[in-house]
């Protein structure tokens, strides 16, 4: 498990919550005093139960009270860039735009906040085979402005090339033609 | 090279092509231009910039829609990039309408970036712009011819709505002999071969609009 954003609830008692997410509803939750729960990945995830988090109800002797925990946030590199996880997640679903947005989102986040270091590391960590091409030309274009300031894009850049020609050969040139 | 279609004779639909341009003729009479996408939630949208500050993503005009020959998965990330630049748009509520864009970009939060001597964006460069971010080239804007006496009647069809100092930096542009390019070429470009010059895209735009004003009659 991976504990990149988690809640710690205040009160004991017993939650019961539905939320409009479309692959994943929550229709009760126990919580114990101290309770910390986690959540697998830093994209949809972790948005998710950031928005559990803050918006759990409680039922109280049959009273509906809204309360909201304590969100904790990890801050070491490898948690940083569990999101990652999340792209494979919805890749190996073929849920292609979801993979594009939280690659989009993510990446975006580190280029403009000039994590540029993070963003290499992102980069390197990347399984290639666990990707499909979109989000290949996704991590392409998106990080072809800060090209200057990405030690690991050149690479990036071979290993996508390989890639593609590999999956898509009669295609491959086209794809990368303006996103070098 | 692309085709354009009317929505009546072939929907758009995202799974198949997951973005596409789309023109209309507005109730004002003038050309206007945008982007058909699927939004965060799988709703349809439709980017498209009205004037300063106004980018909307509904399109509630008759539908002419146009998808470049460009391979799917760079039309699906171009599509990203209208969810990214409506989203900077929700937080920030500007978006400078300008003709001289310079071939003017988005950031990777999808913020519009101007370089020196760039004021804004149109309906049309926001669609070349677009596209450009997924690596889709869609014109060669060195062979836009200067029109400044069709730019000119343009901007008196609009100097009613326009603020003072507004229509003076857009009339200064035209002056300055801006290559406009017009909405109608920004989606007629998409049904030419990539990526497109003038003549052809003058062509292109041409057939789309008597067509488009020839439904507007019958229809």
């Amino acid at each position: 498990m991976n504990p990149l954003i988690g809640f710690q609830l205040q009160t004991p008692t017993t939650a019961a919550a539905s939320f409009p997410r479309r692959d994943l509803t929550v229709s009760s939750v126990a919580i114990d005093p101290g309770d910390t729960r986690f959540t697998q990945g830093a994209g949809e995830d972790a948005q998710y139960l950031d928005l559990l988090s803050k918006i759990i109800i409680f039922d109280v002797g049959g009273t509906k009270v809204v309360r909201t925990a304590k969100i904790t946030v990890a801050k070491s590199k490898e948690h940083r860039l569990s999101w990652i996880d999340d792209v494979y997640s919805f890749v190996a679903k073929s849920k292609t735009d979801a993979a594009m947005d939280v690659l989009l989102g993510h990446l975006n986040a580190l280029l403009t906040s000039s994590e540029f270091e993070l963003c290499d590391s992102a980069l390197r960590s990347l399984d290639f085979k666990r990707l499909d091409v979109t989000a290949m030309v996704t991590v392409l274009s998106i990080t072809r402005p800060a090209s200057s300031h990405l030690k690991a894009r050149a690479e990036v850049v071979r290993d996508i090339e390989k890639a593609l020609h590999e999956r898509v050969p009669e295609r491959a040139n086209r794809l990368l033609q303006n996103l070098r | 090279m692309g085709v354009a279609q009317f929505e009546e004779e072939a929907p758009f639909d995202h799974r198949v092509v997951p973005l596409a341009a789309v023109l209309t003729r507005t109730p004002h009479g003038n050309l206007h231009a945008g982007l058909l996408y699927r939004g965060e939630n799988g709703e349809r949208c439709a980017l498209h910039l009205g004037w300063q500050d106004k980018l909307y993503d509904r399109w509630d005009f008759q539908v002419l829609w146009a998808a470049p020959d460009a391979e799917p998965e760079l039309l699906a990330l171009a599509a990203g990039h209208c969810r990214l630049v409506w989203a900077e748009y929700q937080k920030t509520r500007s978006f400078p309408y300008a003709f001289e864009d310079r071939g003017a970009s988005f950031d990777a939060e999808g913020r519009l970036v101007l370089s020196d001597g760039a004021h804004g964006m149109t309906c049309a460069t926001i669609i070349v712009g677009i596209f450009h971010r997924a690596g889709i080239v869609l014109v060669q804007r060195d062979t836009w011819p200067i029109r400044k006496e069709l730019d000119l009647k343009f901007l008196e069809s609009v100097r009613n709505f326009t603020p003072p100092q507004h229509f003076e930096l857009l009339r200064g542009e035209v002056e300055a002999g801006v290559q406009r390019l017009h909405p109608d070429e920004a989606v007629a470009a998409c049904a030419c071969e990539l990526p497109a010059a003038f003549p052809a895209v003058r062509s292109e735009s041409d057939a789309l609009v008597t067509r488009l004003d020839g439904r507007r009659r019958t229809g």
